[in-house]
């Protein structure tokens, strides 16, 4: 039928809107920033519309973020960027000064300024900051996120609580730089 | 992690077991468990509390750019990437594939293009198709809107046809004619304000077609004669055609 394919299209793009600004920002936090984010959403949603058949119709952000999460990674292999687990563990550990008594994280958060905040997720190497992202972010369940990265659960629980950790001791970093704590 | 926010010797699995409390990723036992440690542990309350508040100001922070006007422009520009892309490769496929069987479509855009010489202003050169046309059109009808001219296409084509990918700016419908039925191939005539001409073919196939790439308009080719353009595109298994008297960018411009 003519223009078939037109309609297919256009029920592509209406399904995509709802949740764009949601994979839009994903990949502005992933990308770090704007520019890299749009080619990389463009990447992703030519990939999706070409994969659009196979989709299973569940969640379709998750699916997105999927694809998203897939195509960031496969840019960093490409550009030679694998990160080097071993090696941020090891500063993860390092930076994990032991603490006598809970510093206060939600005065220093309110705070802080949302420029301070963005910094502080750019900071965080690839895969800790894609957990943190997907999960605090985006609301993505662990189980999405293993399945986005194809990774198991239990990686993805690690991964999460070392970001998080990793972002709290950057963010009480700049607090001390600016006379918050 | 041996070492916690927390401040005690913790094991690895248990400050996982506090974030996934927080993330309400545990089940409902051990939910009960994390409860029951809570109520009896300032430290594990303070770290649950912090990660709450980032999490919190994470989205927060997400919610708020969500709300940005870019982001619909990049919704825009993804969505035109996702249409050339289609286009492009549609294209490759179809035209390798059966590029000798679709050539004779090639005529289409031709018989569109020359039409307009039939029936624009007197200053357009070019070789004229007019006879041919003639005898190979249906008679047509003339239309008031792109609603009617659509309406007049289903009922000949006797199938539900999707409006035409035109933004009729400054552009009022005059007439449309079937040229090939059993193709789905017709065409559209349209007229500005100043009373100039314009011509939409649009024909089911994917047809090679030669001509100039247009700038900023990808999967767009342009042919010249005289004063007449015509840019062709290939959409999905569809091939279309634009003539009038103005640039290639201008009538791209007229193209959804």
């Amino acid at each position: 039928m003519l223009f078939k394919r037109r309609d297919r299209r256009e029920e592509f793009e209406r399904a995509i809107k709802g949740v764009f600004p949601a994979v839009y920002s994903a990949a502005v936090r992933l990308a770090r920033n704007e520019e890299n984010a749009k080619d990389l959403t463009q990447e992703t949603l030519i990939k999706a519309y070409q994969a659009y058949d196979r989709f299973d119709g569940r969640n379709l952000k998750a699916w997105l973020l999927r694809i998203l999460t897939n195509t960031f990674i496969n840019r960093l292999r490409q550009e030679g960027r694998t990160p080097d687990i071993a090696s941020i563990e090891d500063s993860v550990e390092a930076q994990q000064a032991p603490s006598q008594e809970p510093l206060p994280l939600d005065r220093v958060l309110a705070q802080t300024l949302d420029h301070d905040i963005e910094k502080a997720l750019a900071s965080l190497p690839e895969e800790y900051r894609v957990a943190v992202v997907l999960s605090d972010i985006e609301g993505l369940s662990y189980q999405e996120i293993a399945e986005a990265l194809d990774v198991p659960v239990g990686t993805v629980r690690s991964r999460l609580a070392r970001g998080r950790s990793l972002l709290r001791t950057q963010l009480l970093e700049y607090a001390k730089e600016r006379g918050i704590v | 992690m041996k070492n916690d926010p927390l401040g005690g010797d913790h094991a690895e699995f248990e400050v996982l077991q506090v974030h996934a409390y927080v993330d309400d990723e545990l089940d409902s036992a051990e939910v009960s468990v994390w409860k029951a440690r809570l109520e009896s542990s300032n430290g594990l309350q303070a770290h649950c509390a912090e990660l709450l508040a980032m999490k919190s100001r994470l989205r927060a922070l997400a919610e708020e750019a969500r709300r940005s006007e870019a982001v619909d422009e990049v919704f825009s520009e993804c969505m035109r990437a996702v249409r050339h892309d289609d286009t492009a490769r549609r294209t490759d496929q179809f035209v390798g594939k059966f590029r000798y069987a679709l050539a004779a479509g090639v005529a289409c855009l031709v018989v569109g293009a020359a039409v307009f010489n039939w029936s624009g202003p007197p200053d357009v050169r070019g070789a004229s198709f007019a006879d041919t046309l003639s005898a190979s059109a249906s008679g047509g009808a003339d239309v008031p809107s792109l609603e009617a001219a659509w309406g007049w296409l289903r009922r000949a084509f006797r199938a539900d046809v999707a409006p035409p990918p035109l933004k009729l700016v400054d552009l009022r419908p005059v007439r449309v004619e079937v040229l090939r039925s059993e193709i789905q191939c017709g065409r559209l005539l349209l007229e500005d304000r100043r009373g100039e001409r314009y011509v939409f073919v649009f024909a089911e196939g994917v047809m090679p077609y030669d001509g100039e790439p247009i700038r900023g308009m990808p999967g767009f080719r342009c042919v010249r004669y005289g004063a007449l353009n015509v840019i062709c595109w290939t959409d999905g298994q569809y091939t279309y055609g634009l003539a009038g008297p103005r640039e290639p960018a201008d009538l791209a411009a007229m193209v959804e």
